[in-house]
């Protein structure tokens, strides 16, 4: 078995123009990895607190991501998923959008962006709801972010809004299997059986 | 070798604060259960600091003052800054770093990085009545790679639940502040929680690291510029 480690912050949102409308900002997010992953300590999936921030620009959520896996498979390496939820002026809280990044398999620390987008309104009605009851179409579940087969039947609009992680990944256990992810030269050797 | 070793020198440097004229922080290390501190204070408090004092105004004329007359001038003006500091409107919207230069030095031993540490600090800053009130927490994680990191971590605070609640805060001097403020440092229940960021707390940290790959772990490289937190 190998490890993984994904330490680092879930920094916050930059959405100068959400927050114009929006009064503060939250986010959901999980990492969700293929069924070979193990999550051996670490919260996986939780929610941020609510940010009204004074600058109207930054949501700051500083929430700690520190999860140690365990895999016998490189397939479905972690993704994170996020779901970013407003609050607008009547404490309402409603999707604001929607986003995927995948961490980044070589060892580092690295910073990472997503950019978010959230499923359009259909109708007229759904427009009007949205406008006046603040109810927004909002997917199921987190999942459907991750899969991809789901999204052709899918009408969506961009968000101006992006998210920033700042997240390092610590290897245990890979090299003695052949495994090279780090930048160089050498194909990448076996994908799958890590036993 | 059965242990890593982490070790944090460092300075709580300063704050970028709107609004308030001193500050003094707490700042303390949170670690995971594996982690055993082998030296080094975790939990510090810095002084109370003061913003820099504004210039005084240039004297429009440099004709020489009578040797009482300017010594008494100077008594006043002292004795003005001594007693004004805090209601001074022309500083108190300013944002001029509030300085600390507080040392920072702490060492563990680990063998699991999972809960690597973070620094969790809460700054303090006086109200009208120069009652201490809670002007923000922040949080920040221990660079995973060793060098000199310096590190901007934003500043929020609790809102009160309702508007009376926010009312009765602002006429006792007692701000919500969260019980136990390594609650900041985890991941389970922020979400009940709502905030307002504002400011910002510099630290500069340089971070050594020992036995890590003897370890088998893989660190890797920096791909982040300056590891700063936030905005």
């Amino acid at each position: 078995m190998a490890e993984v480690h994904l330490v680092g912050t879930l920094l916050g949102a930059h959405a100068p123009t959400l927050l114009s409308a929006a009064t503060g900002l939250a986010c959901k997010y999980a990492l969700v990895a293929g069924p070979a992953w193990t999550v051996i300590e670490g919260t996986a999936s939780a929610q941020t607190h609510v940010d009204v921030p004074s600058d109207g620009e930054w949501a700051v959520w500083s929430h700690p991501l520190d999860v140690h896996f365990a895999t016998r498979s490189l397939h479905a390496w972690p993704k994170l998923v996020f779901e970013v939820v407003a609050q607008d002026a009547l404490s309402r809280m409603a999707v604001a959008g929607y986003g995927l990044v995948q961490v980044p398999m070589a060892p580092g620390t690295y910073r990472l962006e997503c950019t978010l987008w959230r499923p359009a309104c259909a109708t007229w009605v759904e427009a009007l709801k949205r406008q006046f009851l603040g109810v927004a179409p909002a997917l199921k579940s987190l999942d459907a972010v991750a899969a991809s087969a789901d999204r052709a039947h899918m009408v969506t609009e961009s968000v101006p809004c992006t998210v920033h992680v700042e997240i390092s990944v610590i290897h245990r256990g890979l090299t003695p299997h052949g495994v090279h992810v780090a930048a160089s030269r050498s194909t990448a050797a076996g994908l799958a059986g890590l036993g | 070798m059965n242990t890593f070793s982490l070790v944090v020198l460092g300075e709580l440097e300063s704050a970028l604060v709107h609004g308030h004229d001193a500050l003094y922080a707490r700042a303390a290390f949170s670690a995971g259960p594996d982690w055993a501190a082998t030296s080094g204070a975790d939990h510090i408090v810095t002084s109370l600091a003061h913003r820099p004092a504004p210039l005084p105004p240039k004297p429009v004329h440099a004709a020489p003052a009578p040797l009482l007359a300017e010594w008494l001038a100077r008594f006043l003006s002292a004795l003005w800054t001594a007693a004004a500091p805090r209601i001074d409107p022309s500083t108190s919207s300013r944002a001029a770093a509030v300085v600390w230069n507080c040392a920072v030095h702490m060492a563990w031993k680990s063998t699991n990085v999972f809960g690597w540490p973070q620094v969790v600090v809460a700054v303090y800053g006086l109200d009208f009545a120069g009652r201490d009130v809670l002007v923000g927490y922040a949080t920040v994680r221990v660079p995973r790679h060793p060098g000199r990191h310096t590190l901007y971590a934003p500043l929020f605070a609790p809102l009160a639940s309702s508007p009376l609640n926010q009312f009765l805060s602002w006429i006792t001097g007692r701000r919500p502040e969260f019980v136990d403020p390594f609650l900041v440092a985890r991941s389970e229940g922020r979400q009940v929680t709502r905030v307002r960021s504002s400011g910002t707390v510099k630290l500069v940290l340089d971070v050594f690291l020992k036995d890590m790959e003897k370890f088998g772990y893989q660190l890797g490289m920096d791909h982040t510029d300056s590891l700063t937190a936030g905005a």
